[in-house]
This record gives C-alpha cells, structure tokens and sequence, in this order.
C-alpha cells in the first residue's frame, strides 16, 4: 500500500502521465474557489483513469458546506469517501510540533480519518500485489509507485 | 493500494495523507508514504522530528534525473528505500522524494 502525498500545482498533476495510483483522493475545502479546483482536478483524474476517483470534503463546518460537496460529487458522477470536519485539534498539534495522533487520537478529525480508512478498504478492488514499479518511475507529483500490505 | 492524495494548496493533504497512513499501517497494512512535494512536510504530519527528516540523505543526482516531465528515477523504488526511507511511527515507511538542491541554490 502506498500513499503519495504531492505538490498542490496542478501542471505537475497534469503533466502526470506516468501517475498510476489505482486510487486518486482530490481534497476539497467546501468553498468556491476550492470546490472549483476540486473540479478540474476530477476532470484531470478522470484522464488519467484511476479505478476508483474520489472526493474527500476537510475543514467542514457544517451540513450546508457538506452538501456543496456532495454536489459537486453528484455532478461529477463521483462518491464523497471521507468527510473531516474543520478541527482546531490540528492547528494546535502542529503548534506543539506534534502528529496529530499523537497530539489528540480522540480529535474529531481522526476519527473522520479512520472511517475514510476504512471506507477506502472497504471499497479496495486491488488484488495485483502491488508492484514495485521500475527504473524511470516518474517522481514528483507523478510517481508510479507500489508496494502492497 | 496506489493512493494518490491531490488538491488545492492547503486544503489539507499532507494532514490527510500524514493521519491516514498511520491509521492504515495500525490495521496491519504495510504502508509506504512518498513525500511527493519538494517542500517535505509529511515527515511532520506522520510524527517524525524534523531531525531525524534531516538525517535523511536528499535524493542525489545519480538516483534522479531531471526530464521535461518531470524528475526520473533511476532506480527502483525498493532500491531507492533502501537508502532514503526511514521508519515513522506505527510501522509506516517514509520516503521523501526531495531532489538535491541544485549547486549555489540552498
Ligand atoms: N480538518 C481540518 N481542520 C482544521 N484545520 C485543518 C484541517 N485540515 C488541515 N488543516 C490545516 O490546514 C493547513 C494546511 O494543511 P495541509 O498542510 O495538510 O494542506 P496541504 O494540502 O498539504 O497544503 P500544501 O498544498 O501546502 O501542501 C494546516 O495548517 C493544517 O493544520
Ligand atoms: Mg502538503
């Protein structure tokens, strides 16, 4: 199992031929303007094929900004894995230079966290492996990465 | 799994990726997490000192070249862990994919 945490720019992502993450996360705060990038980065996935594109909503708030992220899902054709509430928990963690597990494994957000974990397995169609890829494997923000647990 | 965690600049990937990792390796996963962003800072969201961070030998020109695409590898990833991984907490292997910096630039 392998989780590729990349850059924000979007040229990176685009440019990404070699990404062949099996599973694309596209975060989305429940604001406009992170509701639109959300969107073109769903368009760009849906290029690059994943079998599974997904939306995860973080700092949510409330019903309301949920629901602005089911929508854009809808409309996109695709499912909300995960919804993380907005947890001060974190801004103090970081303060304190710590994980967030660490700092508070009670903190709302991981409690969203761990049911996104355990919707992602849930839902998990893998049965390659997980191969580890070779020489040339494209890096940044474009890697062709495996390895399975 | 393959994951790839995308979106705007500071809606929260790193925080995601970082809390995820650690809760999937905890199931009994074997979990490795690739700091994909030049600016490491899943080391800190995974629980590792940015002392340790530093310990870790950046990638080096002979392991990465750099491509109009992009940076390429010119290893294996297993090869490349072997080398530039560490251990964070709950099991979780780290491996930061931070390019050498460029002569005169850091
Ligand atoms: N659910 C949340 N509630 C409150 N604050 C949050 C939440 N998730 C993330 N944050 C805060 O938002 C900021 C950005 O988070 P993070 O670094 O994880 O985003 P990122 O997408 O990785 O950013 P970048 O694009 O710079 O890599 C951090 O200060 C983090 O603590
Ligand atoms: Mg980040």
């Amino acid at each position: 199992m392998c989780i590729l945490d990349v850059e924000a720019s979007l040229e990176h992502f685009s440019q990404s031929k070699a990404l062949h993450a099996d599973t694309m996360l596209v975060v989305v705060e429940p604001y406009f303007r992170s509701l639109e990038t959300g969107r073109r980065m769903v368009g760009l996935g849906k290029q690059l094929a994943p079998e599974r594109l997904v939306l995860v909503a973080n700092k949510v708030r409330d019903e309301r900004e949920l629901k602005a992220v089911e929508q854009l899902a809808a409309s996109e054709g695709i499912a909300v894995a995960g919804a993380v509430p907005y947890d001060e928990r974190l801004l103090d963690a970081e303060r304190a230079d710590s994980a967030l597990l660490d700092f508070d494994p009670h903190a709302p957000a991981v409690t969203a966290i761990e049911e996104l974990a355990r919707e992602l397995l849930a839902t998990d169609g893998d049965s390659d492996g997980g191969v580890m890829p070779g020489r040339g494997a494209l890096v940044r923000g474009a890697a062709e990465l495996g390895r399975d647990g | 799994m393959k994951l790839a965690v995308v979106g705007k600049g500071g809606v929260g990937k790193t925080s995601i990726s970082g809390t995820l990792a650690r809760l999937l390796a905890r199931r009994g996963h074997r979990v490795l997490a690739v700091d994909g962003d030049p600016n490491p800072t899943l080391a800190l969201s995974l629980g590792v000192s940015p002392a340790r961070m530093e310990s870790m030998p950046a990638l080096s020109s002979e392991l990465v070249e750099r491509t109009d695409e992009g940076y390429r590898l010119t290893r294996t990833l297993e090869e490349l862990c072997a080398s530039h991984s560490l251990q964070a907490p709950d099991g979780v292997t780290l491996l930061a994919m931070r390019p050498a910096q460029q002569a005169g630039t850091g």
